[in-house]
């Protein structure tokens, strides 16, 4: 049984009542209790036009009322009438709210008197729009809460409160309120826990912070409140323990008592309260004064009723029929009853009829039945909407119990009654819970009436009928998942429908095949039941913790024991049927029993057999449509034993599946079971990876079948990646590609080229995007550009046009970014192979495609992969004339993206890669003339960055700003622009001396400068350094000599350490090669000489075989010209 | 027949002839209609229009109306459906203005005057469709371009300019964008030239100038104040300042004025509250207070769900941000709502 609980009195009688009730014109006839009024009022107050918009707002209030009812705890109190405090945010709400209803009924209200409405309407709305005028300046807190609460968000919103209070964002009223609120909303999170343990543990700390609340708070204004929320979780927990069983009601009992006590306490608390606010003792313009007498009076109202409620549950903790269950009953049918008297007004019709049906409930304990009845009929009559409609199915539910109970058996009569209304159920009425003990206790009643009229003369066949009646009614409710289920299953089983004897106690008798089939076909629609259940109990236990998990489970096993026997009894009867075959009979039948037989052998798991029934069912069809479900049924067992079997006999399953497979694509090329006989092939060939098998089984599916296109693609594309993977390793690993990685290329290839030829633009998918995309990636390897851009742009389906047109069908970013890429690279080497360089706007346009297609920040990791790419496809070398048009057109693309952009990674990204790329032509005799113009552009890029820098202060850090200087210092270097190179590097190390790399590049440029002039003097700088400060005695810049210095006791340089005593030794060579005079050129190579012994004989293994090459040919030229014999390193081997 | 009867039937007669006469006039005298911003439709001949100014002849007693002071106009002769898109338009009800603007044929519209209005509002509700996430932004460029080549006068010339610097925002072509936003600077009202400035701060906010933002937030704050218009950009504008600060690394400063708004602002300003939330969202994810930031979208998802850029980036930003609160389905339910409402936004295609 459901209680109210405090806010539904609160709530759904005050607002949604009272608004139900304005609906009814009780001016014109004073409420006097009666449904006569109602209906009378109604006839008089309605015109028929708008009896439809009246029924449609009641259903939804009706449907709002009873999702809480359903879920007492989820009945949250609404902090604007609680606060008693008119100002508030939430007030305002309210009053809008309010306002919207009486607009909204305003054509169901009173047409006989349309100036009072009008005038209150105005009224409403001048309020209100006071209110809303006022609004400014807040926090939405109210309208915020009430979303989150509606969003079952209640903690959020506890957060909320907090954090808003820390922001200072909540006015006066609601923070005085701030603690209770807090505690209502933990309340209301309590329904919506999903575990058991979690919503007793909030349930808890609800009820010790609303103690607290009371005990600290003696003043509060909302202290009724708490003490009403606090009574209903008393309530809430005595109502459970009931639930639980005869053992916990001493407990239940207790707590039904402290919250009665509660209920009672809170009404002799408020009464002289109220007393004390009576009629003219509060002034009709104190519009606070007057809105907390409502609350108290709402308040004062619904303790009343709760109180009543609990002393009628506290006669539930009796033995029935026992003294003190009658005294508690007692109490509460006088309790109802004078609050059934007092609330005659128009504005109290909810309670009034509410405490009605709890007064028939009451009286029926009692055995007060006519008094009962009565008081249900007055409910039940009543033809008004919204939470009357649910207390009207309540009190019929009654009526036809206490109609249809053995001493009246007025059978025909509650059936009448509870059919009525039964009919006028909407369809999602049906299922609610209400509505549901309705359909049983009608149910009931019939059964009660067919055994009844079973005992008069040819009654039989009726009674029948109304048995199958129940019976199908019943199965309704036992299909539909929910709670239900459990007590419609319970009352099936009752009625005879559940086969008890399932286990073939005795076995069925067969006279003949067709009365074997009958038999079978019935044995299977009895397992339809099972299933079900198997399928509702899953459903629950998905959603289940674990303790309520632990009993589905075992339910579960159950259900599934008793399916297994109705299987076993089906087993047996078709084994009989099959033998009772005869000529006479249809060879259709024979197929068709030979198929219940292998899906009842597939449903006990016995694959073995149910494949070879299967198989052999499918085969022998003749082509029937049965036949290839026979097959379906044969693939799916042997799927399954392949599942349990070795890999050594996987392949003989694998034969005989592609035999079964050909089979069915032959008799039923475009059935359902022939394309999964063949994707299982192609999926076992793949996971056994047997790809030489693929293409095989790909051919078996029809050319035209819609499918066979798009295998190929998801074939090929895993083929591609399989591809990808292996270079990456080999490439990471410094192996060559073998022949399987290219015969595994090869298959991708013609795999992506078959499913691609069959794409439509009605089958266009991202994979298909994806696939085309990898197919043009391997025409670009293989220099095939031209098909690469063919596959890439076909119209309407290559990857780029549906990425320029329909990019909503692209999820993935990668794939986005890698059709730009693609497209720029492709465009790049055709403008190559063409020889028509790329116009400024089209480098732009396919600029501004990639940015449009990166995410935030990945715009520069696109540009730096497609940098890396064509890196790559410049390393490749191969093509001397691809390369030398890439060189050539490197910097066209790269100049016309830093003039196109003022981004600071993009300039950073040009200037690196170009450089990047001038390095790596350098090394080519044939390419590193050509490359002075990338060199530029690199420069460029980085002047435009220091730029931009500098019309943006603090883009760039000072760091930064010295690693730009180096770039662009290396540009002017790789152009031949030692000049500039020196002055740039020379400004960084003056600001910064200790900049090792500025020094390093310094070094370097010096002596390539000295080389490339043959000047001694550079050579010289780059030896011993620059700009000598005499003050200091230091230069400012170091060259080689101070640079092995400062790096010899610093291992993490090693390699710079290495280079700069390479160099220094180098950098004597030069010099000494400089020199006019003999005796100073031999002096001079000497200590070159040295210089390379002492780094060695110090560094005897030179860390790595590159340095000992490299200073191996150093020694051999020094050696060279000191006319010594030419034997490198070893010289100091043999010393 | 009864004397009630007949007296009914005298009434509808009466009531009859009127309407019909007034719909004789309308169609026999012929009139423009110009609505003005604020106050009553103002009818009689347009004598003049360019993009600063209209001039309209109402029976001889000529009136001006400064071009972002109008809200609509409809002319002489148009269809019916061009005038109801127009209404909707002006009532920011796109997507029921599409269907409306979809219902005329071009090719059955006489006047001069409502053909150009004809093109000028199918490619400006593509336009603001495409910025709601659903309508395609280039066709719309496409289209609203050939319009102002045709018609350098129009009076829709500063509203379009507008349009044409958000879609490019949209289509990440930042330079254009500033173009089309330095184009209003020319205007002669000052609140369309702060509208320009206040785009075009919003623009280089997108691209993470900073600086420059700041410079151009702090432009239009620094302008007087001396309309609603100016007063409402400027709170904007505060808002993007505070997103600024965000990007600086000052979060709590940027929280501190975001709050300091709510307390002194109007929450039914829809478009400057979501903005004001989105920002809080955006500082308390920098500041990884991952409750308080749900919660700052969570505003703008429940609250200002109309706000169409705004609720797709908190949605955006749920989508991730529940997943961190342990609340996976809500962050499906976030990328999934935000895919079908925006299919087409920037937030979408992150």
């Amino acid at each position: 049984m459901r209680y109210p609980t405090s806010e539904f009195i609160t709530q759904n009688l005050k607002s949604r009542l009272h608004f139900t009730v304005l609906r009814l014109d009780f001016r014109k006839a004073p409420w006097d209790g009666t449904t006569d009024t109602i209906f009378r009022s109604r006839a008089n107050g309605l015109r028929c036009s708008e009896k439809n918009t009246a029924k449609q707002q009641n259903k939804n209030a009706g449907a709002l009322f009873l999702k809480q009812v359903r879920n007492p705890m989820q009945i949250r109190p609404n902090p604007i009438t609680m606060s008693g405090v008119s100002r508030t945010s939430l007030q305002k709400c309210e009053t809008r709210r309010i306002l919207m209803r009486l607009l909204m009924c305003k054509s169901t209200i009173n047409f006989g008197k349309p100036n009072v409405c009008l005038v209150r309407c105005i009224l409403c709305l001048a309020g209100a729009l006071l209110f809303v005028s006022s609004s400014r300046g807040e926090e939405p807190v109210a309208r915020f809460l009430e979303r989150l609460r509606q969003q079952k968000l209640f903690d959020l919103a506890v957060v909320y409160l907090d954090r808003s209070a820390a922001a200072g964002l909540l006015n006066p009223t609601t923070l005085q309120n701030l603690e209770l609120e807090k505690i209502i909303l933990r309340q209301e999170s309590v329904a919506a826990s999903k575990s058991g343990k979690d919503r007793e543990a909030r349930a808890q700390q609800v009820e010790q912070d609303l103690q607290k609340f009371l005990s600290s708070n003696p003043n509060h204004a909302r202290r009724t409140e708490a003490k009403l929320k606090l009574a209903d979780i008393w309530l809430t927990r005595a109502q459970e323990l009931l639930d639980k069983g005869d053992d916990q009601k001493q407990s239940a009992r207790e707590y039904f008592q402290k919250s009665m006590d509660l209920f009672g306490a809170s009404v002799t608390e408020l009464r002289p309260i109220l007393e004390s606010m009576q009629g003219a003792k509060v002034d009709p313009n104190d519009r606070e004064k007057l809105a907390l007498r409502e609350r108290y009076q709402e308040e004062y109202r619904q303790a009343e009723i709760l109180q009543a409620y609990c002393a009628m549950r506290l006669g539930d903790t009796f033995a029935s029929g026992s003294s003190d269950a009658r005294a508690w009953l007692t109490k509460a049918k006088e309790l109802f009853s004078g609050i059934i008297k007092k609330t005659t007004d128009r504005r109290e019709a909810g309670r009034h009829v509410l405490c009605l049906l709890y007064r028939g409930q009451t009286l029926v304990k009692l055995g007060e039945n006519d008094e009962a009845l009565d008081s249900f009929i007055r409910v039940a009559d009543i033809t008004e909407g919204g939470a009357f409609r649910t207390w009207v199915v309540q009190a019929t539910t009654e009526i036809v119990k206490l109609l249809s109970n053995p001493k009246q058996a007025k059978f025909e009569a509650a059936i009448e009654r509870g059919d009525r209304l039964l009919k006028t159920a909407q369809a999602n009425e049906r299922f609610q819970p209400e509505w549901i003990d309705l359909q049983f206790v009608v149910a009931e009643a019939k059964l009660g009436w067919a055994s009844k009229i079973a005992k008069e003369p040819n009654g039989d066949l009726r009674s029948k009928t109304i048995r199958s009646e129940v019976r199908s009614a019943i199965q309704a409710l036992a299909r539909r998942p929910g709670p239900q289920q459990d007590r419609a299953r319970s009352f099936l089983a009752d009625l005879g429908v559940e086969v008890k004897d399932a286990s073939g106690d005795k076995p069925i008798e067969i006279k003949n095949f067709a009365d074997g089939m009958r038999a079978i076909r019935e044995k299977l629609d009895e397992s339809r039941d099972f299933t079900l259940q198997v399928d509702v109990l899953q459903t629950r236990r998905a959603e289940a913790d674990e303790e309520e998990r632990a009993n589905i489970d075992a339910e579960l096993v159950r259900v599934r024991s008793d399916m297994d026997s109705i299987f076993d009894v089906a087993l047996d009867l078709t084994q009989r049927t099959i033998a009772q075959y005869s000529a006479e009979d249809s060879r259709e039948d024979l197929l068709q029993a030979r198929y219940y037989l292998a899906f009842i052998l597939v449903k006990l798991e016995r694959y073995w057999d149910a494949a070879a029934v299967a198989d052999f069912t499918c085969r022998s069809s003749l082509g029937q449509e049965l036949g290839q479900k026979a097959g379906g049924l044969a693939l799916f067992s042997y799927r399954k034993l392949l599942e349990s079997v070795g890999p050594e006999r996987k392949a003989n399953f694998r034969s005989t599946i592609e035999s079964l497979s050909s089979f069915l694509l032959e008799q039923w090329p475009a059935a359902e079971e022939s394309r999964v006989a063949v994707t299982n092939l192609l999926q076992l060939a793949v996971e056994s990876q047997q790809w030489e098998d693929v293409e095989r089984y790909l051919d078996m599916i029809p050319k035209d079948a819609p499918d066979h296109g798009r295998i190929a693609r998801e074939l090929g594309y895993m083929r591609w990646s399989q591809y990808a993977v292996a270079v990456d390793a080999k490439k990471k690993s410094g192996e060559e590609l073998g022949d399987a990685d290219r015969a595994v290329l090869a298959q991708a290839q013609r795999l992506l080229e078959l499913g691609l030829s069959e794409l439509k633009t009605e089958t266009l998918d991202e994979r298909s995007i994806q696939a085309a995309v990898a197919l043009a990636r391997i025409y670009l390897n293989a220099d095939r550009i031209a098909d690469a851009q063919s596959i890439l742009s076909r119209e309407n389906i290559g990857p780029l046009s549906v990425a320029r047109s329909r990019r909503e069908l692209i999820n993935d970013q990668r794939t986005l970014s890698e059709i730009f890429r693609l497209n720029m690279r492709i465009s790049v080497l055709l403008a190559s192979r063409n020889g028509t360089p790329l116009t400024v706007d089209a480098v732009q346009t396919l600029v501004h495609e990639m940015n449009s297609a990166a995410e935030p920040g990945q715009f520069v990791n696109d540009l730096v992969l497609l940098s890396q790419e064509l890196i790559d496809q410049f390393k490749q070398g191969g093509n001397v004339s691809t390369q030398t048009s890439l060189l050539e057109l490197f910097p066209e693309l790269m100049d016309q993206a830093t003039q196109a952009s003022g981004s600071i990674e993009l300039l950073d990204w040009i200037g690196k890669s170009a450089l990047n790329v001038v390095e790596l032509a350098k090394g080519n005799p044939t390419l590193a003339p050509k490359t002075d113009r990338l060199a530029s552009v690199a420069e460029s890029a980085i002047k435009k960055m220091l730029m931009v820098a500098e019309s943006n202060p603090g883009v760039l850090t000072d760091q930064r700003k010295e690693q730009l200087s180096i770039l662009q210092s290396q540009a002017a270097r790789n152009r031949g622009n030692y000049a500039d190179a020196v002055n740039l590097l020379t400004e960084v190390v003056r600001k910064n001396n200790s900049n090792l790399l500025a020094q390093l590049e310094l070094a370097r440029t010096y002596q390539l400068w000295g080389m490339s002039a043959k000047s001694q003097e550079y050579l010289k700088a780059a030896l011993l350094g620059a700009e000598y400060n005499a003050a200091t005695r230091t230069s400012v810049v170091w060259g080689w000599g101070r640079i092995s210095q400062r790096l010899a006791s610093q291992p993490k340089f090693q390699d710079y350490f290495l280079e700069s005593r390479l160099n220094l030794a180098e950098c004597r060579y030069q010099i000494a090669m400089l020199e006019s005079e003999a005796a100073a050129k031999s002096k001079t190579m000497e200590t070159a000489f040295e210089d390379v012994r002492k780094t060695v004989l110090s560094f005897p293994n030179l860390e790595s075989k590159e340095w000992e090459t490299k200073f191996d040919l150093l020694l051999r030229k020094i050696q060279r010209e000191l006319r010594r014999e030419e034997i490198g390193l070893r010289e100091f081997v043999k010393t | 027949m009864s004397d009630r009867q007949a007296l009914n039937l005298v009434k509808w007669l009466t009531l009859g002839c009127i309407g019909f006469g007034i719909f004789q006039n309308a169609t026999v005298r012929g009139e423009d209609r110009l609505y003005p911003a604020q106050g009553n439709v103002v009818r009689g001949t347009i004598k003049e229009m360019t993009r600063d100014r209209v001039v309209i002849d109402n029976n001889g007693r000529t009136q001006n109306f400064a071009t972002q002071d109008i809200s609509r106009i409809v002319f002489e002769g148009e269809p019916q459906s061009l005038t109801r898109a127009k209404e909707l338009v002006a009532n920011k009800q796109m997507e029921q203005a599409v269907s409306e603007i979809k219902k005329v044929d071009p090719a059955s519209i006489s006047s001069e005057n409502a053909k150009k209005e004809y093109d000028y509002y199918l490619w400006s509700i593509e336009g603001r469709m495409a910025l709601a996430g659903s309508g395609d932004a280039n066709a719309s460029v496409k289209g609203l371009l050939a319009y102002a080549k045709d018609n350098p006068q129009s009076f829709h010339f500063y509203e379009m300019t507008e349009l044409l610097g958000q879609l490019a925002v949209s289509l990440g072509n930042f330079d254009r964008a500033a173009a089309y936003f330095a184009a209003l600077a020319k205007a002669p009202a000052k609140d369309v030239q702060l509208r320009g400035r206040f785009m075009e701060a919003k623009a280089l906010l997108i691209q993470d100038k900073f600086d420059e933002a700041k410079g151009a937030f702090s432009q239009v704050l620094a302008a007087s104040s001396d309309s609603a218009g100016i007063a409402r950009i400027q709170k904007l504008a505060q808002v993007g300042l505070a997103r600024v600060e965000l990007g600086l690394g000052n979060a709590d400063a940027a929280l501190e004025v975001l709050y300091k708004m709510v307390r002194e602002g109007d929450a039914a300003d829809g478009e400057l509250f979501a903005a004001i939330y989105n920002a809080q969202g955006a500082c308390l994810m920098a500041k990884e207070e991952f409750d308080g930031a749900v919660l700052a979208f969570l505003h703008t998802d429940l609250l200002y769900p109309g706000q169409a850029d705004s609720h797709a980036e908190a949605l955006y930003h749920l989508a991730s941000l529940w997943t961190k609160l342990g609340e996976p389905q809500r962050a499906v339910d976030a990328k999934s709502r935000l895919n079908s409402l925006y299919a087409g936004s920037v937030w979408a295609k992150k």
